[in-house]
């Protein structure tokens, strides 16, 4: 059965106020209903500032990093877009006439880019309703419906995440991304699920809603046009509404705001400002540094880590910087559920770091486990390792007390070892680790166990 | 009045209403701003309005001590 998923994606974009008032746009940062004012909050009568130039600007770099043609020389209208939803203060969220048009990410066709206004935060279950968020600037993309499976939209997102990230113009923190995913299937109606947070929330509710449509089909029931939720603790889809027509939106320009004709010029000016997209970066790297393609795929798909790598590589041989960022720091980063950008370490104390290593004053492993706080904390790796002494272990006497310790603690993996189980011996390496917290050098390690063990 | 006779009332106002328009020619839309464009503000520090959060809390159907608006849960997750 042939599926059609179209997405439409909404990332806020990094200015210092919203797009209508100069409200500020830090609203994590807040307690609730406190970044707000008449107009965001739609008080009768309260009109519109002008639209936030930043944000347009940032909106046509957008379109531009994603092969879109801007539409220049002619008048974009902001529209008013009316919907009734606790999240709409107004009655409707201003959106822009298409600023891009006819784009591409990795052969899927962007329709259009548009400039809109990210409505409130309401929480259905809760029924909270926080106003902070109202007004923020936001920019939409909206794809063809070229995409076939969960898959191939899960690979899409990233790309189009990557160059959001990499466009500079987005908001860092996580979260920020909300899809609407349309989806259909040969025999049945066209269904929107709403408001899905994250890529892997998209990959699950495409795939809920595959198997849900496919069995209804599969038992001759049709599937109903609608729009529906993503409840995401359950990992379903649920019935919202029926699906607004674009009728149903009763979009008007909106009186209060000029229209905006952007020149061709400006846009000129912004396209020979853009940032180096991140394919052209990876190529780069590789060429520039002689890393690993693979190295180069991993140090590109967030453009803090690049960024990182860059300032390292300066000082420290590339390519144990690339083994190290790409390898260690990622492990750091995914175990604590963050990304590069999220993190205190600086490259100053990953230079230190690493020149700590390859003087041989630390072994790698006690490397991992700093690392592991320098993450959450702005410390320097030299203060750390004088401090909590963890200076490689270099005098044998106190290696051997250490293997003779682990030898009397494990007499079974010693049993073992000389049956033959040569595993036994990463076993009891592992554990002299332990008893000297890593200070060990597990080359040394090796040698000496096999050493004595042989007696 | 019922909820019944609210919605009876309504569709007949609906309907009398699409009667009177019924001879309007449709227009072709018109657009009234034309003359002045781009007319956009440079993004400048943001200003937090402090009184205005205890004016709209006044008006707000219910709130919590936390300052969150509470309205109905949504339908579909109940």
């Amino acid at each position: 059965m042939e599926v059609l998923i179209g997405l439409e994606i909404h990332e806020q974009i990094n200015t210092k106020s919203k797009l209508y008032c100069d409200c500020p746009t830090n609203y994590r940062d807040v307690s609730p209903n406190t970044n707000v004012c008449e107009i965001c909050t739609g008080c009768p009568g309260a009109k519109p500032m002008p639209p936030n130039q930043d944000a347009l600007d940032a909106v046509i770099a957008i379109s531009l990093m994603l092969d879109c043609e801007v539409l220049t020389n002619r008048p974009v209208y902001i529209q008013r877009k009316h919907y009734d939803y606790p999240d709409l203060p107004s009655g409707y969220q201003r959106t822009s006439l298409p600023i891009g048009i006819n784009g591409k990410v990795n052969g899927t066709r962007i329709r259009e880019v548009h400039m809109e206004e990210d409505p409130g935060q309401y929480d259905p279950v809760s029924g909270i309703v926080d106003y902070n968020r109202s007004g923020v600037p936001l920019v939409e993309i909206t794809t063809e419906p070229d995409l076939r499976s969960p898959e191939e939209a899960r690979l899409f997102l990233r790309a189009l995440y990557r160059i959001l990230d990499f466009s500079g113009k987005a908001r860092e923190e996580p979260g920020t991304l909300r899809v609407d995913a349309n989806i259909s299937m040969a025999g049945g109606a066209r269904v929107e699920i709403k408001n899905i947070n994250s890529v892997k929330g998209v990959y699950r509710a495409l795939k809920y809603e595959i198997t849900r449509q496919k069995s209804l089909l599969t038992r001759g029931e049709a599937v109903r046009r609608e729009t529906r939720a993503y409840l995401e603790s359950q990992m379903i889809t649920v019935p919202m509404r029926t699906k607004e027509l674009e009728a149903d939106y009763r979009y008007i320009p909106d009186p209060d705001i000029f229209p905006l004709v952007i020149d061709s010029n400006k846009v000129e000016a912004i396209k020979a400002s853009l940032p180096e997209a991140p394919h052209m970066r990876e190529k780069r790297l590789i060429q520039q540094y002689g890393i690993a393609p693979l190295h180069a795929k991993v140090l590109t798909s967030e453009l803090a880590l690049a960024d990182l790598f860059e300032a390292v590589a300066k000082k420290i041989d590339p390519k144990i910087a690339a083994l190290w960022l790409r390898d260690k720091l990622k492990n750091v980063l995914n175990y604590y559920g963050i990304r590069c950008a999220e993190s205190l370490l600086i490259p100053e104390h990953m230079i230190e770091l690493l020149k700590l290593v390859q003087s041989g004053s630390i072994t790698p492993e006690t490397g991992e486990k700093l690392l592991q706080r320098m993450v959450k904390e702005p410390v320097s790796p030299l203060k750390l390792v004088e401090e909590l002494k963890l200076t490689k272990i270099v005098e044998e006497k106190l290696l051997e007390e250490a293997i003779t310790k682990a030898i009397a603690q494990n007499p079974q993996a010693v049993k073992d070892y000389l049956s033959g189980k040569s595993e036994a011996l990463n076993f009891l390496m592992g554990r002299v680790m332990k008893i000297t917290q890593s200070r060990a050098d597990s080359k040394v390690v090796i040698q000496l166990l096999k050493q004595k063990l042989k007696r | 009045m019922k909820r019944e006779e609210i919605e009876k009332r309504g569709e007949e106002l609906i309907k009398e209403f699409s009667e009177a328009i019924a001879d309007v020619k449709e227009e072709v839309e018109t657009y009234y701003v034309s003359e002045l464009v781009n007319v956009v503000r440079i993004d400048s520090e943001p200003v937090q309005k402090k009184d205005f959060k205890d004016k709209m809390l006044k008006i707000a159907p219910s709130v919590d001590e936390e300052g969150n608006i509470r309205v109905e849960i949504g339908k579909w997750v109940g």
